[in-house]
């Protein structure tokens, strides 16, 4: 089997169909997830869906639908054996992908690190996803999110400054 | 009372370069300030014209130290591990909501590494010891009693120990609470990712008898029975079962006050770094923890086994 049968095997066997014309690329180990503001592409190096990791590129693209009225729409896939840690995720059943960590880069610089959800828009192709939300890195909601809790926290601590 | 006298920690990393030469740590003035910069780890202020208008908590209140660096209290974070300098109850009881004699009482027992995240909910004084919450990566359940994996203890803490706004349903515990605007829910994902990605810190070079460890790995696996519960790449039987209080020589108190009445086996990791052990902290070293065990369960481990157990346990 070449490679593009074998990848359009295994994005039919998670319930993805190959798209005509899909270019295909070799998987390249990176980092990590990255969203280049300049020229609007986000590279994800491990896309886990079931059994099976992709390396893939999406391009930002608008979509009046979509709650953040933004959109990805994939350009190139191909399987890979890398791993990564907080590597994004594919769930078929709810069409969901999740990207745990993507770092923002405008020339050249990590200008920060965020997590996102995107649904597949069901029927498109190229295959579209939808952005549904945007929040920060694990590692900045560990740090510095309180969730909303200064209500209790603000009467308590002022007392102890 | 200054930030660091209650265990509070500041991020080095996040002051200007030089500015700690200049102010006096005495100064609560000085705390406002750290605030206002994001440098007091676990505490997330908001200053305006000098003064503190609003602050909240986040998980690294309890979950991140520092590293020491600059001095006692302050350097780089080190996120997963237990803030065991943390006085949570001192911190409370000076808060005006808690300012009758009972709650006081209560709060000022707890003493520094200890919190008690089901007070508020029981009313019940029986404080657990500030887990470190790294090396959770493939751990089924997370808390002293499996009570949830990592997200459910998570949105816990998060509604009802530190006020988030985001709900939380338990009816084992019969609590049902749903603060909106929903903060919680869509950062649990990323919030997960980070925490099953800190990994536990290795034992500094030198800190344990490499051959004595081989030797108590043998006693592990063999006459201590230990790995026929803390089994498995986590060295913990938590997906699989629970245990009862008396099965293991443990209070019941807090069992009972969990939502599965029982306790979970402590997976094993970085042991060198998070003395005391057990939940309630009642083992103050290793050789304790396997004093307790040998009793309990008759193990009629030797004096030398016992050694040699030790010094594998320091080398997890």
């Amino acid at each position: 089997m070449n490679t593009r049968k074998c990848v359009t095997a295994m994005l039919t066997s998670i319930g993805l169909q190959c798209m005509p014309g899909l270019p295909l690329i070799a998987a390249e180990a990176t980092a990590s997830a990255s969203f280049n503001i300049d020229t609007g592409i986000l590279t994800l190096p491990v896309v886990q869906a079931g059994n099976q990791s992709f390396a893939a590129t999406l391009a930002l693209v608008p979509l009046a639908t979509s709650p953040t009225g933004a959109a990805f729409e994939l350009r190139n896939a191909a399987i890979t054996t890398n791993t990564a840690t907080g590597a994004a995720t594919f769930n078929r059943q709810q069409g969901l992908v999740t990207l745990p960590a993507v770092d923002l880069v405008q020339g050249g610089n990590v200008l920060e690190t965020i997590s996102a959800e995107m649904d597949l828009v069901e029927g498109s192709t190229p295959f579209l996803f939808a952005v549904a939300s945007v929040t920060e890195s694990g590692k900045k909601i560990f740090r510095h999110v309180t969730f909303g809790d200064e209500q209790l926290w603000t009467d308590t601590l002022k007392h102890t400054m | 009372m200054t930030a660091l006298s209650v265990g509070l920690k500041v991020d080095a990393e996040a002051l200007p370069p030089g500015i700690l030469g200049t102010v006096d740590l005495n100064d609560p003035a000085t705390t406002v300030a750290l605030l206002g910069m994001n440098a007091v780890v676990g505490l997330h202020g908001t200053v305006v014209d000098g003064k503190l208008v609003k602050v909240g908590a986040t998980c690294a209140l309890c979950h991140s130290d520092v590293d020491d660096s600059v001095m006692e209290g302050i350097g780089r974070r080190l996120d997963g591990y237990a803030n065991r300098d943390l006085d949570p109850g001192a911190i409370l009881a000076l808060s005006p909501a808690f300012a009758d004699a009972q709650s006081q009482a209560v709060l000022k027992s707890w003493g520094p590494g200890f919190y008690d995240p089901r007070f508020n909910q029981d009313g019940i004084n029986h404080p657990v010891l500030i887990p470190p919450i790294y090396g959770l990566d493939g751990v089924p359940l997370e808390t002293y009693t499996g009570d949830g994996p990592i997200s459910y203890w998570n949105s816990y803490v998060a509604v009802t120990q530190m006020g988030a706004k985001g709900p939380f349903f338990d009816p084992r515990l019969g609590i049902a609470v749903n603060r909106r605007p929903d903060m919680l829910t869509a950062r649990l994902p990323a919030l997960f990712a980070y925490q099953v990605s800190i990994p536990a810190p290795p034992p500094p070079q030198g800190s344990y008898d490499t051959a004595a460890a081989a030797r108590g790995q043998l006693v592990f696996t063999g006459p201590g029975n230990c790995a026929s519960c803390h089994s498995g790449p986590r060295f913990t039987d938590a997906g699989l079962r629970l245990h009862s209080a008396e099965e293991v020589g443990m209070e019941p108190l807090t069992a009972e006050r969990s939502a599965t009445g029982n306790y979970r086996t402590t997976p094993l990791r970085a042991l060198w770094q998070h003395a005391p052990y057990f939940h309630d902290g009642s083992a103050a070293t290793l050789n304790d923890v396997v004093q307790h065990y040998n009793s309990h369960f008759s193990l009629g481990l030797t004096a030398s086994q016992q050694a040699d157990l030790v010094e594998y346990l320091k080398s997890l």
